[in-house]
């Protein structure tokens, strides 16, 4: 199951993986919680091909402020540390393994 | 071929579930993979369901969907994006791609919020989730758009986040349940603003204030989000005029779910109804399916 992490942390978990899917949630969210399992699911397909991790944004607000992700749950695609897509909202798994894909070039 | 098909795994889908389980019918529920348990889930306490105050919409959500399952429901995690009306019964053709044969359908896939027709209206920071968003403004100025019991939950939900709310609202009156509207009333940091019409929402990257009107007084309030709730819109786009609307696009049909096609029924927020609250959405569901069977009933073998 992804590891929530906070900021520090995030850096270095960014910097040391070739793609990283991370998940921006809240707790109190509903259709966060119902993307938790389509995320499981994703992870196990995909094994080492990709990271994910889950952000806090009530932990880790500064982590939000930063990549500007204003609503939850979004789902920012890092690629060698650099963002290369986002979806913002829950969304039927086969929408998040298109973005998976999408930087796969 | 299946008895029933019921679209929606809100409480009245779900109530219909259980119903139709006892009722030894063969039947499937599809609902949207990512929105199960209905527009309740997102809801943080409700107090008005007999026997369990106080429990979160979430949890009462989830207690329909166990007790479904337990009874032997067949929950598909895909959106029904069309259904078609042939002599023998109705085929729903899901997201996933697969179609369902059924003799009758339940139809009860509820309402999506209304959105902001404003300027400004689709920038980062304008919310129709409280409990989703809240999170963002912990200590800072937020506007709530709307006067039901959902801008008012979700007022007091987020005034217990933020550092000040202004709850804005076009009429002097509140149209939510007077225990909300006592409770916001009496809650330090939301700030009335009645009579008031939204006319825009500023800012560049995300949000940064709201230009509303007062009578004729033209007013800016600095916010760093916004959280509409300004009403719902029916879920009725895969019908296709199959059964009659009312003018606001809710489905006709009389008090055992019945509408102006035989063997499609329609339950919970998503009927032309003055009350939309979950007890009704579970009645709603309970009746839909002993019309189902009278139907079935009726229908040459």
């Amino acid at each position: 199951m992804a590891q929530t992490i906070t900021g520090s942390e995030f850096g270095e978990v960014i910097l040391k993986q070739p793609a990283v899917l991370a998940d921006f949630y809240s707790e109190t969210c509903v259709p966060c919680r119902q993307m938790m399992p389509v995320l499981e699911e994703l992870e196990s397909e995909l094994g080492d091909r990709i990271k994910a991790v889950k952000i806090d944004v009530a932990r880790s607000g500064d982590l939000a402020d930063k990549y500007g992700v204003r609503a939850v749950p979004t789902f920012v695609l890092f690629k060698n540390g650099r963002e290369t897509a986002r979806i913002v909202g829950a969304v039927p798994k086969s929408q998040l393994t298109e973005l998976v894909n999408s930087s796969r070039q | 071929m299946m008895d029933i098909m019921i679209i929606g795994g809100g409480p009245a889908g779900l109530s219909a579930a259980v119903y139709a389980a006892r009722a030894r019918l063969s039947f499937v529920v599809s609902e949207k993979g990512f929105a199960g348990g209905g527009a309740i889930s997102s809801t943080e306490r409700v107090d008005n369901y007999p026997g369990l105050l106080g429990i979160s919409g979430y949890e009462l959500g989830e207690k329909f969907r166990e007790h479904a399952v337990k009874l032997g429901a067949e929950i598909v995690s895909s959106e029904a994006v069309g259904i078609k009306h042939f002599a023998d019964g109705f085929s729903t053709l899901l997201a996933n791609g697969d179609s369902i044969s059924s003799k009758t359908v339940i139809y009860a896939a509820g309402t999506s919020r209304r959105r902001l027709e404003v300027d400004g209206g689709e920038l980062p920071g304008v919310s129709y989730c409280a409990t989703c968003d809240g999170a963002f403004y912990k200590h800072k100025t937020v506007a709530v758009i709307g006067g039901g019991d959902t801008a008012l939950s979700e007022a007091l939900y987020l005034s217990r986040i933020a550092a000040r709310l202004y709850l804005i609202h076009r009429r002097a009156e509140f149209r939510a349940n007077a225990d909300l509207t006592e409770q916001v009333k009496s809650t330090s940091n939301i700030e009335l603003v009645l009579n008031a019409q939204l006319k825009r929402v500023l800012g560049k990257a995300s949000v940064s204030g709201v230009d509303i009107t007062i009578g004729n007084r033209a007013e800016k309030l600095v916010v760093d989000g916004v959280f509409a709730a300004i009403g719902s819109t029916p879920n009725t786009k895969p019908l296709h005029g199959m059964a009659d609307l009312d003018e606001h696009g809710y489905i006709v049909a009389d008090e055992n779910g019945k509408t102006s096609l035989g063997g499609f029924f329609a339950a919970g927020d998503v009927r032309a109804v003055s009350m939309r609250q979950v007890i009704t959405a579970c009645s709603d569901g309970a009746r839909c399916v002993d019309s189902a069977e009278k139907y079935l009933h009726i229908l040459p073998q």
